[in-house]
């Protein structure tokens, strides 16, 4: 065994999933203008719902789909109930729905879904690739092929299809959007209702290899975001984020320990925040 | 409001409450809990100032709490006296808090979260790696404030958040709460009226620290243990919620924040299982139907109240008329504004190609030219938001090319297209703004006879005590115009001010143009009006993609062929 | 002032009723439980096995007439909100604390205590001292750390992998390994492994050493379950050791589809009760798992059979101790009487922890059933 071999495989797992969760984020925050605080919890409604169901003997093509209509309803409700009537506060506000319904969807996960973790079986089973020294479960193929892929294809959606230009106007300025002629009400939905997918994507892909339990939410929140503000919320950057992110911790982890994990990556986070907005002068509305 | 009067109303309720939890009255509320809660309010104070006032996401403020706590308990397995140690302790995490500051303030909204969340845990994952200093996982033991009895605590408790309340309440108004809103709703606005946003930003962040450093030693000294998710991210964001649920902004907020939250855990610990959910039901709801929190729900109509009799007060209380310093007094240079063979180049595009000109004391100038041809790069130049790539700008003879934005504001004066006015803010206190970075030494009520002077001149001190939310676009145009030249600035730039305007507004923007340059401003208009740009300025500059194309006299330069092709194209 | 005041009359209002003493006085035992937090489970668990106590006891009568009143206060594994609870619990009346949480909180917790009432937790990471008000009812951690290190002594394992979180537990797990391990004879890897962990491939890549005999895995939190599907992938034959907290049916039900070739676990004799050499044990331990199954539909785990220790400890103090208001005389009872629970308790004036590693068993996950496990092969 080749422990750096492995920590690049274990690296680009996780950083799969930190891209996923990234792009959710950017997506939703280039509609809204909002960061989602809720996002992870559409994880944890994906990955749970598919255990429970799994464990009521469901076949995998039932409950993985279910699993992932869930997430999608799970932020198409948020959006429509909680965020559209309120389109005019300010945006601090609006973060802060979104994070009370973090914690309420918490509540009800908890009481509904019980205290315990759960996982449910691998969809791709067999014996493990060996390369090069380490390890790589059929899941884990998966889960970065997969992953990226559908990071990949909502990047370029966003970056180059009419639709996905118009996703973009919406938050940039949503008065002009809709003079302009698009439904921004639809719109909204659409990019959360795919942020909700990836959501729930990124749980039936993952959590066959760990577990899920009603409070998974706000740790995947947390990582999506560090990703997400680490590309500086650019859609383009993004994947590279979370992948740079995951294979940051893997290796730090190799060679210096899960100790120091934390600190050496964050102070390195902290030094990217610094470098990206070297050139900015002004924060706040300042435009010139 | 005065300075002290906040201070003791909220000393006087806090006993109350103290009062109250001693003898035992309310369900849930006991000496302990008020000791408990005391300490989280006073560092929810800094957070308050940091976030709530000037609106920076910083999501770290618990590390800040903890860090003295294990600094102090560090210097005691050293062998360092407790009393040496705790104002030690204090003392350092204030200068990494001035030091992180700087790092840290410069990070525009999402990423000063980012940082700051980094922050957090970079101080976690180090209390972890360090057992043998931190205590580590396991946490930190502080034995020495058993010692006191909860009387003693208590009474700590009321002091430090009565002191803490307080002394923010007298930092926390006038000047200082006009330029920290300023900032936190537009900073390049704020700049050039002469606020030096990243120092004042630094400060708050360093003050509102301090706050959270001694709220965060009291807290753990009293607690007795610290374990190193209290230095995390998910107590930071709770501090946030809580903060938000008391009110961000309102001096009330974190000892309103505070006490519900804690006074709902105790409550709900009779909820079982169902606590989550309550929680989470409750917040969202308050979020929902409350944005302000609680404070915002009762304290608004108090001070909406409140601020229309302090406004009659204060219109009837005028300090007699200060001596208005003029700018533009003194040695008559002619020659105000020059620009030589200014360029501006953004990677491959050339903004502006060699432009030059130069505009005399008291005379109204004008640049025209179709859009996306530079006016307002240029204009960006000479306010100082923009370097030019070449070239020089040179005001009164002085060479003021490299002068940051905010230290030109006294020279200069700046409308926008779009006024950049604080909505939340009165019109009054909005045209204050500049007066208080341009006559820093002159009292609040000297300042507010030369604002309401200012407004008076241009006719619009009706509109004095509104607030600029209440105020339509062309009124709003007019109050930035006239905000502009509070103190006479020697040059003042109105950026397309005819635009929005209806017709009687225009000609009082004509004659406020006319007075202007009577006291002797030089005024460079950008505006496409070109029938009221006629009116008001005697010679101007077009520009062509950044190319200057013709200058003079403008009747003269809008009768020549090339100007008419630029503006009409293939129509002529 | 209007908010406050509104807001003190309601809570006044609504609550003022739950302080009126009952007609004859129930015992009231308070119990600190994290119900919400990242140790959910840990204090949900406990905390439903004393419950069960209340429910089955007062249903009988009480005790001596009185009915017993178990006050339940959340501290969500923060030491600040459990010093909150402590206080809250003895201005309600307890006549004895117990304490399912984690240690940052229970050590925070313990000083709040140092005239009594007597605290009872079942943590094996905290030891407290002689002469306090606090009894610990599990064997220490050095104590579960030595029954692996006989164990893996008896198999002749001299080489061992070793997981540890980031958490307290992980750390005193550590101290525990630095403490028996070198001192048996026994060589170990060590890397600790982060609370967020998505797999534990890279730790285990690391430590697992072709001359390394058998893996343990201290981390107890909801990770544990990537540690042993990272292991599973790795396609590692050695048996791997997990800890006192995963021996449950919820943490097998994790697993179950990435079961490695030998699944161990340190835990109490009582988990297969078959194991106890003491008939009464035998039966209070298989009547406890029968009546909480009925009651809960739950089966019993290792969390659990901790929190039946608190109950019993209570139990034996209510029943036994003339005044147990008196918390010197509840002390020295204890201190001074074998306390019947799921294993007997030893208290003495010199060690305020009930069992020994003698208590302890390393168990096998074989068949569906945890049995005592055969030596490493």
């Amino acid at each position: 065994m080749n422990p750096l071999t492995q920590s690049l495989i274990s690296g680009t797992m996780s950083g799969a999933v930190y891209a996923l969760l990234a792009i959710g984020i950017v997506l939703a925050f280039h509609t809204s203008r909002v960061v989602n605080l809720a996002h992870g919890e559409s994880f944890a409604i994906g990955g749970l719902v598919a255990a429970v169901l799994a464990d009521a003997g469901m076949p995998v093509y039932v409950y993985a789909p279910a699993a992932i209509c869930a997430s999608i309803l799970f932020l198409l409700t948020v959006e429509r109930f909680l965020l559209r009537p309120r389109r005019t506060w300010p945006v601090g506000s609006l973060i802060l729905v979104t994070l009370a319904a973090a914690f309420l969807t918490r509540g009800v996960l908890q009481l509904t879904m019980g205290v315990d973790p759960l996982s449910f079986p691998r969809m791709f089973v067999g014996a493990p690739f060996r390369i090069a020294g380490g390890v790589l479960p059929p899941q884990g193929l998966v889960l970065i092929v997969v992953g990226l892929a559908a990071a990949v294809a909502v990047t370029l959606f966003l970056l180059f299809t009419p639709l996905g230009h118009k996703l973009r106007a919406v938050a940039e300025n949503p008065d002009t959007a809709e003079l302009l002629g698009v439904n921004v009400d639809r719109a909204r939905s659409l990019a959360f209702g795919i942020a909700g997918g990836l959501g729930g994507l990124s749980a039936v892909l993952l959590v066959p290899l760990v577990s899920v339990d009603y409070q998974a939410g706000l740790g995947m929140t947390l990582r999506g975001f560090i990703a997400a503000a680490l590309g500086g919320m650019a859609p383009s950057m993004a994947i590279l984020a979370g992948l740079a992110l995951g294979l940051s911790e893997a290796l730090v982890t190799n060679y210096a320990g899960a100790l120091a994990q934390d600190p050496i990556v964050f102070l390195a986070l902290i030094g990217v925040a610094v470098w990206q907005s070297r050139k900015i002068v002004f924060g706040g509305t300042g435009r010139a | 409001m005065s300075k002290v009067l906040p201070g003791i109303i909220v000393t006087i309720i806090l006993g109350i409450l103290l009062f109250l939890a001693w003898e035992g009255w309310i369900a849930g509320l006991t000496p302990s809990t008020f000791c408990a809660t005391a300490f989280p309010a006073l560092a929810l104070i800094g957070l308050n100032l940091i976030f709530g006032v000037v609106g920076m996401l910083a999501f770290g403020q618990a590390a800040f709490m903890a860090l003295p706590a294990y600094f102090a308990g560090i210097m005691d397995r050293m062998g360092v006296p407790l009393l040496l140690a705790l104002p030690l302790a204090l003392v350092l995490v204030v200068l990494l808090a001035r030091f992180m500051a700087e790092i840290l303030v410069r990070l525009p909204g999402v990423y000063l979260a980012v940082g700051t969340l980094g922050f957090g845990m970079v101080v976690e994952g180090l209390a972890r790696a360090f057992p043998a200093w931190t205590g580590g996982a396991s946490g930190l033991v502080f034995e020495h404030g058993r010692d006191l009895g909860t009387a003693a605590w208590c009474l700590i408790a009321l002091i430090a958040l009565s002191l803490g309340i307080a002394s923010y309440a007298w930092y926390v108004r006038g000047a200082v709460w006009r330029r920290l809103r300023a900032i936190r709703h537009d900073e390049l606005a704020a700049s050039v009226l002469g606020i030096d946003v990243h120092r004042e930003k630094a400060k708050i962040f360093t003050i509102g620290s301090a706050y959270s450093a001694v709220g965060g030693l009291l807290l753990f000294y009293y607690v007795g243990v610290l374990i190193p998710e209290d230095a995390g991210v998910v107590r930071s964001l709770e501090q946030i919620g809580t903060l938000l649920l008391g009110g961000a902004g309102f001096l009330a907020g974190p000892i309103i924040g505070a006490f519900l939250i804690d006074w709902f855990f105790v409550i709900s610990g009779y909820a079982a299982r169902y606590e989550l959910l309550i929680y989470g039901a409750t917040f969202l709801g308050v979020v929902m139907y409350a944005p302000q929190g609680v404070s915002g729900l009762l304290i608004r109509p108090w001070q909406r109240l409140l601020g229309k009799q302090s406004a009659t007060a204060e219109a009837t209380e005028q300090a007699p008329r200060a001596p208005i310093a003029s700018m533009s007094d003194g040695d008559d240079v002619s020659s105000c504004l020059v620009l030589r063979d200014v360029s501006q180049a953004f990677g491959g595009v050339h903004a502006l190609s060699n432009v030059s000109f130069e505009v005399k004391s008291g005379e109204v100038f004008s640049l025209v030219g179709p859009n996306g041809a530079g006016k307002t790069t240029l204009f960006n130049i000479v306010s100082g938001i923009l370097r030019p790539t070449s070239g020089r700008v040179l005001l009164r003879g002085v060479d003021i090319t490299g002068l940051p934005v905010n230290r030109r504001a006294a020279l200069i004066g700046r409308s926008f297209q779009t006024p950049r006015l604080v909505p939340e803010l009165s019109v009054l206190a909005n045209v204050m703004l500049r007066a208080d970075q341009i006559f820093p030494r002159l009292s609040e009520a000297e300042r507010r006879t030369i604002a309401l002077d200012q407004l008076k001149i241009f006719a619009l001190e009706g509109l004095s005590y509104q607030t600029v939310g209440e105020v339509g676009l062309g009124q709003r145009k007019l109050i930035d115009i006239a905000r502009a030249a509070v103190g006479h600035p020697p040059l003042v730039l109105l950026d397309e001010p005819a635009v929005g305007l209806a017709d009687g507004e225009l000609s009082h923007l004509s004659q406020m143009i006319g007075k202007l340059s009577a006291q002797g401003c030089a005024v460079v208009i950008v505006e496409h009006n070109i029938e009221f740009v006629s009116n008001v300025a005697s010679r101007g500059l077009v520009l062509d993609s950044g190319k200057p194309i013709a200058q003079g006299a403008l009747r003269d330069i809008m009768a020549q062929a090339t100007v008419k092709a630029v503006y009409f194209g293939a129509l002529s | 002032m209007k908010i406050t005041k509104f807001f003190a009359l309601a809570a006044f209002a609504a609550f003022s009723s739950s302080s009126v003493a009952q007609a004859a006085d129930p015992f009231v035992v308070g119990i600190i439980a994290p119900t919400t937090g990242p140790l959910t489970t840990v204090g949900v668990r406990q905390l439903s096995a004393v419950q069960w106590w209340e429910k089955t006891t007062n249903a009988a009568g009480g005790i001596a007439g009185r009915q017993i009143q178990v006050v339940h206060c959340n501290d969500e594994g923060s030491p600040e909100k459990s010093v909150a609870c402590v206080r809250d619990l003895i201005a309600k009346g307890s006549v004895i604390l117990l304490n399912a949480s984690v240690t940052g909180p229970i050590r925070a917790a313990m000083p709040l205590v140092q005239n009594g009432p007597v605290m009872v937790t079942p943590s094996p990471n905290v030891v407290p001292s002689a002469n306090s008000y606090v009894f610990q009812t599990s064997p220490s951690d050095v104590d579960l750390t030595m029954a692996i290190a006989i164990y893996l002594k008896a198999s002749k394992v001299d080489h061992l992998a070793m997981l540890a979180a980031t958490d307290a537990s992980g750390e005193v797990g550590v101290a525990s390994a630095a403490t028996v391990f070198p001192a048996q004879g026994i060589k170990y890897e060590l890397a600790r492994i982060d609370l967020r962990a998505n797999d534990a491939s890279i730790q285990l890549a690391n430590t697992v050493k072709p001359e390394v005999k058998a893996v343990y895995s201290n981390y107890s939190g909801g990770g544990a379950a990537a540690v042993v599907k990272s292991y599973s992938n790795l396609g590692l034959t050695q048996p791997l050791i997990v800890s006192y907290a995963n021996v449950s049916d919820a943490f097998i039900n994790v697993i179950k589809n990435d079961m490695p070739k030998r699944l161990l676990g340190s835990g109490l004799k009582a988990v297969a009760p078959q194991m106890l050499d003491d008939a009464s044990r035998r039966k209070h331990v298989e009547d406890f798992m029968a009546s909480y199954k009925e009651m809960t539909k739950d089966n019993v785990d290792m969390l659990t059979l901790l929190g039946l220790t608190l109950a019993d400890t209570a139990d034996a103090v209510l029943k036994n101790v003339k005044n147990p208001s008196d918390p010197a005389a509840v002390r020295t009872y204890l201190e001074t009487t074998p306390i019947p629970s799921v294993q007997m308790l030893h208290w003495s004036k010199d060690r305020h922890v009930g069992m020994t590693a003698d208590d302890i068993s390393i168990l096998e996950y074989k068949s569906g059933k945890w049995v005592k496990a055969d030596p490493v092969q």
